[in-house]
């Protein structure tokens, strides 16, 4: 072996230096979690579910609020996959369109709530004035269950989507603002930050440079966990009837109409039940897999 | 001829990752008898010590054979492990801090230790546990069994740590770095004990650390480990004295020595220099805790230190000495509570918009740890590039040289550029953190402990590197440790701190030469010199100052 | 831990009284006029104020709001406009179902956690580990309305052994073999979520400290896995667990109200729906209030409950470096 330990003029090329045994993977990002197990198994179910809505019109074999002569509430059969409802519709055709209910609130209401929330968090967390307030107002936000939230909603708004998209955004809001301001402390004090900020740059250079990118990866986690949620909202309230409105269809709503004929036409409910599930299902593995990436 | 207390012979270890952690390590014990096994990171020391005791991490292979008084342990099941552990074999860690359960009492982890083995209960055990606590010399045993760890010092909580690997009177005692998180005086003080158990008690005792100066003090015979090899063993005052293999004397010449008391002349003070000094604390005081808890302690409590141009000022002192606080203050990290800081003669908290900018722009900082100094995210590039980015200093294609200019000076090749943190080895990281405080051409560097997470082969690396570019750049630096040694190797100054105050300040070769506070002479003595005569000659002098 | 108290006792009053401002002006801004739903649309103007008077909603809004905290201090909670009978009847009546509901649930879901979780430790077999992980999965992914009507298709329609819904007929104290099976379908659906989500944090909580080196200082004095697990690991484990009980009885109070719907079970959260859709003041913001109120005490007596867990907070420190 070299004996010229203390000469530093090439220590880079003694092999086995002691201070040589880091880590040589390159960790990979977490998005890889996707591509494999359970990330691959939640990525093909919520792509199905997607897949479906988006092709609606064009394996909707009616249209969803179509009533076809004669066939009021008959089982499944060839003609009608999941069976018709008591006003003769096609309730194969009415969970698909009813998909795209849901997928309006999954990848629109969710990401802007997520989005208001980080800026919220991300703005208000820098200063301990502004912290203190966006505290006490996410505590206020989350002190109430989330359905009991919705209720109220409700009664200021009245029933439907619209309803859902306040409700989705509220709810939220505080769980990313939350979110962001804890990943903001930790980040903020970490040496590099420190460094950066000695040497002069300033809160927005610190925030957009160190502090975001940094805090990413929990606000990813937490962005499929409530996309997932966001679907048990839009059912519960659906189901609850201060959703989406009929004959509009949507899977909660469709669940609804479901359990009413439960007794005489026990399948009505069964194929948004098992869409419902595999959409919440889905993206539940997608945020078990990138949690567990980032902890590893 | 009895069996050696522990006989090991062709250890291997492996995982299913990289390369073996052990190749072969044999070591023999004899009865009542002190080995230090030493080495760097990655010589395989901890895992050899947890293969005696049967806790090798999950997906660790070994084979070879560990013979306790000629029983082979190796490759037992669980159960007749658990029989052993504690037993016949106990094991001291490295960091009191978490190495107890924080949520139950003194008394009760005691009573639980004698539990383990069926020996005694209730009145008992209680009794037992007041003699342990007694026997690792803490005071009021009765009434610390009912303490919280956290209503302990760090040096009383490894002593409990002992008292629980003492409870069922083991043959052999491994203990892994069992003063490395400690204060000097406080390691002085455990390795002390340490010695009066075996002396007392006959336990045989393994030591594992990288710091010479600890074997000196301890060990009767040393094993030295490097990539899960022997490379020598030897009795402790031969291998000081005449050490055969090259890897030992590198280690050893990686040491650095503080000055030995008496052989120092007497060092003029040196007169008030003219000119503004590069850093100025004035009657500084800084406290912690928030006035509505109603608890406000001062971090640090009047002090008034000056730095001039091109200096080193050292900051030495043990934990909650206020070191730290001092240099962050420097950098603008904390907020005062009293008097000025002033860089290059201004006052830097009191700098606003533009001037404080400039300001920034003569200031770095090089952090402790080299896990976290840079931004995972950032390659080693742009991480150095980074205050040039913020200040919009130069063209792309400056800023670019500047960059290979500065990997070069910190003797980083230029491939280095595109890697990440991750793909770089502690030493190179601070060696990037360096190159990425040195951007600027800074006035002031503030170094916060940045070698003590390093080995010592690369601590000295790095110190040598730190010296030659002081030397060339003329920057001034605030150079803060808790090793007084290495604080004797680069500083032109030393300030000694303690809760908060100055104890003594002057020229380095003066203060660690001829201390004029008692309270330096007394870190001074704490520090374990790496020379087994001095034990020898200094032992009982040593006992008597922890009494 | 008495300074802690005085720390802790009064924000949660201040959030207390913020939200009862919020819920106060929040109903009084619902769009729909409560006289015209109660007086009629040919009601006459006279009719009107008289109604309007009765309300009290001529005066100011502050003072409005002022009278109402006073009422509030009296247990005086106003008689409700449309259901009719005193607020108080009514909320009570809805709150025990409620609360017995509730209850159940938390208690099935704390059991169920306790002992999947220690035994998944315990045990430490890949098997038991991907069995729970998968029921865990299943549980969480499940919406409640899923469940229930699962349960429901299952125990009582395909298999009728239970109550499809309701209350037991003769109260819970006078049957309590017939209160279990009304109770059992709802409560069961009630806990699933929160059982599972217990049982994922409590798993993780009991491996993470298991890696602490206090563990590994247990082991190496010859102490078993299990007692370690038993005796160490799950006290320490036991502070952050009863914060998250904390939140997760939040969300068994809101998925109650959805559980109550599927099981036509008469609680809170049918009450709150009438009151709402009904427009009926005095009743939505006491039962508002009510839920707020439930949520801030879970969340100090979790707190509280805490700090007592862990004698770092609860006997300050006495050691120094």
């Amino acid at each position: 072996m070299s004996e010229s330990f203390i000469d530093v003029a090439a220590p880079e090329v003694q092999a086995p230096h002691p201070d040589e045994q880091f880590d040589q993977r390159r960790r990979p990002s977490i998005w890889s979690a996707l591509r494999h197990g359970k990330g691959l198994v939640g990525v093909i179910l919520v792509g199905a579910v997607v897949a479906l809505g988006l092709l609606a019109p064009l394996l909707a074999p009616h249209a969803p609020t179509e009533q076809i002569a004669g066939a009021n509430l008959v089982g499944p059969s060839g003609a009608h996959w999941f069976g018709t409802d008591e006003v003769n519709r096609d309730i194969f055709s009415r969970t698909l369109y009813g998909i795209r209910t849901d997928l309006i609130v999954v990848f629109l209401a969710v990401p802007i709530g997520a989005s208001i929330g980080i800026l919220v968090g991300l703005v208000s967390s820098w200063w301990s004035f502004t912290d203190v307030i966006a505290q006490r107002v996410f505590d206020l936000v989350l002190a109430f269950p989330t359905l009991i939230l919705a209720i109220a909603l409700t009664a200021f708004v009245g029933p439907g989507l619209r309803t859902v998209f306040f409700v989705i955004i509220a709810v939220e809001l505080p769980v990313f603002g939350r979110l962001t301001r804890t990943s903001v402390r930790t980040v903020r004090e970490m040496p590099y930050v420190e460094a950066a900020h000695v040497v002069g740059a300033g809160s927005l250079w610190q925030l957009r440079r160190h502090v975001l990118p940094n805090s990413m990866e929990p606000l990813l986690v937490q962005l499929a966990v409530s996309m997932s949620v966001a679907v048990f909202i839009e059912g519960a309230m659906s189901f609850l009837g201060l959703g989406v409105r009929p004959p509009e269809p949507s899977l909660g709503s469709l669940i609804r109409d479901g359990v009413r004929n439960m007794y005489d036409a026990p399948f009505f409910a069964v194929g948004p039940l098992a869409v419902v599930v595999v959409l919440v299902l889905g993206l539940l593995l997608v945020s078990q897999a990138l949690a567990e990436a980032r902890r590893a | 001829m009895t069996a050696p207390v522990l006989e090991v012979t062709d250890l291997a270890i492996s995982f299913a990752h990289p390369r073996p952690a052990v190749v072969s390590v044999s070591i023999t014990l004899g009865e009542a008898e002190v080995l230090a096994l030493v080495g760097e990171s990655g010589s395989g020391k901890s895992m050899t010590a947890r293969a005696v005791i049967g806790l090798l991490p999950e997906g660790a292979v070994a084979t070879g054979s560990v013979r306790l008084r000629g029983e082979e342990v190796l490759g037992l099941p669980e159960d007749q492990l658990r029989r052993i552990r504690g037993r016949r074999v106990a094991m001291v860690f490295q960091e009191p801090q978490t190495a107890l359960n924080p949520v139950r009492t003194i008394g009760w982890q005691l009573s639980e230790a004698l539990r383990a083995h069926g020996r005694v209960r209730g009145k008992a055990a209680r009794e037992r546990a007041i003699e342990l606590l007694r026997e690792v010399e803490i005071p009021d045993p009765e009434e610390r069994l009912g303490f919280y760890p956290h209503q302990l010092s760090g040096g009383q909580k490894q002593r409990v740590v002992l008292a629980l690997a003492l409870a069922n009177e083991p043959e052999l005692l491994l203990a892994d770095e069992p003063t490395t998180a400690l204060d000097v005086t406080v390691q002085a003080e455990i390795l002390a004990l340490l010695r009066r158990i075996r002396d007392r008690t006959g336990t045989s005792i393994v030591i594992i650390t990288h710091n010479m100066g600890v074997v000196a003090h301890i060990a009767d015979r040393v094993v030295v480990l490097r990539q899960g090899e022997v490379v020598e063993e030897a009795e402790t005052h031969e291998l000081f004295a005449r050490p055969r293999h090259s890897y030992t004397r590198q280690l050893l010449a990686a040491v650095p020595r503080l000055p030995v008391p008496g052989e120092m002349h007497a060092v003029p003070e040196p007169e008030d220099s003219a000119g503004v000094p590069a850093l100025e604390y004035d009657d500084v005081r800084v406290h912690y805790g928030s006035r509505m808890r109603g608890r406000v302690l001062p971090a640090v409590d009047g002090v008034t230190l000056r730095l001039d141009r091109g200096q080193v000022l050292g900051l030495v002192g043990e934990s909650g000495s206020g070191k730290t606080t001092l240099g962050r203050l420097a950098a603008g990290l904390v907020p005062l509570a009293g008097g000025r800081v002033r860089v290059g003669g201004e006052d830097l908290a009191a700098a606003r918009g533009r001037r404080r900018v400039d300001l920034r722009r003569r200031l770095a900082f090089v952090h402790q740890d080299p896990e976290a100094s840079l931004d995972p995210r950032f390659s080693i590039g742009d991480a150095i590039r980074e205050p040039l980015d913020v200040h919009g200093v130069g063209s792309r294609r400056s800023r670019d040289e500047r960059v290979l200019e500065l990997l070069d000076a910190v003797r980083l090749p230029a491939s280095f550029l595109q890697r990440r943190p991750r793909e770089l080895s502690g030493g190179q990281r601070q060696r990037v953190a360096l190159a990425r405080a040195l951007t600027l051409d800074p006035e002031l560097l503030i170094a916060d402990e940045p070698t003590s997470a390093l080995d010592v082969s690369v601590q000295a690396e790095v110190l040598e590197l730190f010296a030659s570019l002081q030397r060339r750049l003329g920057f001034a630096c605030v150079f803060i440790s808790h090793d007084l040694a290495v604080v004797n190797k680069v500083a032109d100054q030393v300030a000694v701190l303690r809760a908060g105050k100055v104890v003594e300040s002057g020229p380095a070769a003066r203060v660690f030469g001829d201390p004029a506070h008692e309270y330096t002479r007394r870190l001074l003595d704490a520090v374990p010199v790496p020379d087994p005569t001095v034990r020898d000659a200094t032992g009982p002098a040593l006992r008597q100052h922890i009494a | 831990m008495g300074a802690y108290l005085v720390r802790r006792v009064p924000s949660a009053l201040v959030v207390l009284v913020i939200a009862s401002f919020a819920i106060f002006a929040m109903v009084r801004l619902v769009p729909g006029d409560p006289v015209a739903t109660l007086a009629g649309p040919d009601a006459t103007p006279e009719a009107r104020a008289a109604i309007e008077a009765d309300l009290g909603l001529d005066q100011p809004l502050v003072s409005q709001y002022v009278t109402w905290l006073g009422q509030l201090a009296h247990l005086d909670l106003g008689t409700s406009y449309r259901i009719g009978g005193q607020v108080s009847d009514l909320v009570a009546d809805g709150a025990v179902n409620t609360i017995v509901l509730t209850v159940a649930a938390l208690v099935l879901a704390v059991a169920v956690a306790l002992v999947s979780s220690v035994l998944a430790v315990v045990l430490d077999k890949s098997w038991v580990n991907a069995a729970l992980s998968f029921g865990n999965t299943l549980a969480i992914a499940l919406p409640t309305f899923v469940t229930g009507l699962v349960l429901i298709l299952l125990f009582a329609v395909v298999f009728p052994v239970l109550p499809a819904g309701g209350t037991p007929p003769d109260g819970f104290i006078a049957r309590p073999d017939i209160a279990v099976q009304y109770l059992l379908l709802p409560a069961v659906c009630l806990a699933l979520g929160a059982g599972a989500a217990l049982t994922r944090f409590l798993t993780e909580a009991l491996r993470t400290e298991m890696r602490q080196p206090y563990v590994t200082t247990a082991r190496a004095l010859g102490i078993s896995r299990r007692r370690i697990v038993l005796t160490q690991a799950l006290r320490n484990a036991l502070p952050s667990t009863v914060t998250v009980l904390g939140i997760q009885f939040g969300t068994l109070l809101g998925g109650a109200v959805l559980v109550e719907a599927i099981f036509t079970w008469p609680g809170l959260g049918g009450l709150i729906e009438d009151a709402i859709s009904g427009r009926d003041y005095p009743l939505v913001q006491v039962l508002l209030l009510l839920s707020v109120a439930v949520f801030v005490v879970v969340q100090l007596l979790t707190d509280i409950v805490h700090a007592w867990l862990d004698p770092r907070v609860r006997i300050a420190g006495g050691g120094t470096a």
